[in-house]
C-alpha cells in the first residue's frame, strides 16, 4: 500500500506532495486554498481517493497543516541522513526506516532534490521506484520545461503553478501502476 | 555481526554504549551522546508524521552498510542495536540483551535508570551474548573481544562461568565505559 510521497528541494521547502491512501477524512487542512503547499488530488487527473476516504480512527495530531508536516518530514530524514553519513561514511547511504504501521522510503539526487515515500511496512525497497520517478518524470516535465525552471529557482515554488501538470499526472500513474499500490 | 548497542534513557541521554565490530566510524563521546539525542528526537517525530494513525515511533533504520534497530520499552528505555543487514534473528538478540539489561541494571540497587551504567557484570554478559548470536566478526584478528574462551553458552551457565575468565577481560570489558558524563 503506498500512502504518500514528498518532494523537497535543497531549501528544504516541499515543492510537490501527493497522496493516495491517506488514513483521514477528507476535511483535513488540505483543501484550505490558504496554503500555498495545498494541493488538490483531483487536479491530477487520475481520480485520486483522498477526498473519499474516511476512517472511523481520524489520524491523532492531524490538526497539522500539511507546510508544518512537510517540515517535519524534512527534519527528519535530514537528521537521518547526517546520522547515517557519520555511522557509516558512505554518500547516500539512507534507504528507508520502518515504524509499526509504515515504512519511509528515500532517494536523493546528487543536485540534493528528496523523494520521500511512505508505504505500509511490509513493502520491499522502493529506492529504484524513487529513481525511476526523478528519472522518468521528473527530469521530463521539470527539468526540461522552461517555466517550471523558472519558477524553481526564484525560491517560491507552487506544484501548481509549476506547469508540471504531466508530471502529476505521470507519478500518479506510475505510482498506480506499482504491483503493491493497493495490497496490503 | 554486530556493530554496537546503544541505550538511552526516556530523556533521550545515552546511558551505555559499546563497539563490538569494526565497520562504522569511530565517533567521539560527544558526537555519541549528540547521535542518541538525535536519533531520541526522530524516534518522537516519526509517529507525529505517520500517513495513517497509531504509529509507533521508528523501530528499524535501513542503510547500505548497515541497520538500526531500535526497541523502546514500555518506560521508554531504548535499545538501539547497529548490526549487518544479514544479522539473523534480530527480535531475539534485542530480547536477550533487555533481559541482560534487567539482569543487571535493573535489578542493581546502586544502578540509578538514569545513569550512565557502568556494571561489569552487566558489560561481561552481553559480550558474551553477542558472541553467542555470532555478532563478533571472526575473521578480524585484531579483534580485542576473541578471547581464548569463545563457548556460546546458554545465560545460565554463564554467571557459573564468569568467575573463570581470563584476567584480561575485566579491563577489555570495562575500557569502554569512558562517557564523560
Amino acid at each position: 500500500m503506498i500512502y504518500n510521497m514528498y518532494i523537497f528541494d535543497r531549501h528544504c521547502q516541499c515543492i510537490y506532495y501527493h497522496d493516495w491512501h491517506r488514513g483521514h477524512t477528507g476535511k483535513a487542512p488540505f483543501d484550505q486554498h490558504t496554503d500555498p503547499l495545498a494541493s488538490h488530488p483531483s487536479g491530477g487527473g487520475g481520480g485520486s481517493t483522498t477526498t473519499t476516504t474516511t476512517m472511523t480512527d481520524p489520524r491523532q495530531g492531524m490538526n497539522m497543516s500539511l507546510e508544518e508536516e512537510g517540515k517535519l518530514v524534512y527534519g527528519v530524514v535530514y537528521s537521518l541522513r547526517n546520522l547515517v553519513k557519520k555511522l557509516g561514511q558512505s554518500h547516500d547511504g539512507f534507504i528507508a526506516y520502518k515504524t509499526s504501521h509504515y515504512k519511509l522510503h528515500y532517494y536523493e539526487t546528487l543536485t540534493g532534490l528528496k523523494f520521500v515515500l511512505n508505504s505500509d511496512p511490509g513493502v520491499e525497497s522502493l529506492q529504484q521506484a524513487l529513481r525511476q520517478i526523478y528519472t522518468q518524470f521528473y527530469v521530463e516535465h521539470v527539468v526540461k520545461n522552461p517555466l517550471a525552471s523558472a519558477t524553481l529557482t526564484s525560491g517560491n515554488v507552487n506544484p501548481e503553478t509549476m506547469g508540471a501538470e504531466g508530471f502529476r499526472s505521470g507519478v500518479d500513474r506510475f505510482v498506480r501502476s506499482l504491483t503493491m499500490f493497493d495490497t496490503l | 555481526m554486530i556493530f554496537s548497542i546503544y541505550i538511552i534513557n526516556k530523556a533521550g541521554g545515552l546511558v551505555y554504549n559499546k563497539d563490538y565490530s569494526e565497520g562504522l566510524s569511530k565517533l567521539t563521546s560527544n558526537e555519541y551522546l549528540v547521535l542518541a539525542g538525535t536519533f531520541h528526537g526522530v524516534h518522537a517525530i516519526t509517529s507525529k508524521i505517520s500517513p495513517v494513525p497509531g504509529s509507533s515511533g521508528i523501530e528499524m533504520l535501513e542503510t547500505d552498510t548497515f541497520r538500526i534497530h531500535c526497541f523502546q520499552t514500555l518506560t521508554g528505555t531504548k535499545f538501539l542495536l547497529v548490526a549487518d543487514p544479514q544479522q539473523p534473528s534480530i527480535d531475539h538478540t534485542m530480547k536477550k540483551i533487555y533481559e541482560t539489561y534487567s539482569d543487571y541494571c535493573v535489578k542493581n540497587p546502586f544502578q540509578n535508570p538514569e545513569m550512565p551504567i557502568r556494571s561489569e557484570q552487566f558489560d561481561v554478559h552481553l559480550l558474551k551474548l553477542v558472541k553467542s548470536v555470532g555478532g563478533l566478526a571472526l575473521s578480524n584478528s585484531n579483534n580485542p573481544y576473541i578471547i581464548g574462551n569463545t563457548g556460546a553458552g546458554s545465560l545460565q551457565s554463564q554467571s557459573a562461568a564468569s568467575s573463570s575468565l581470563p584476567p584480561t577481560l575485566p579491563n577489555i570489558a570495562s575500557s569502554g565505559l569512558g562517557l564523560g558524563v
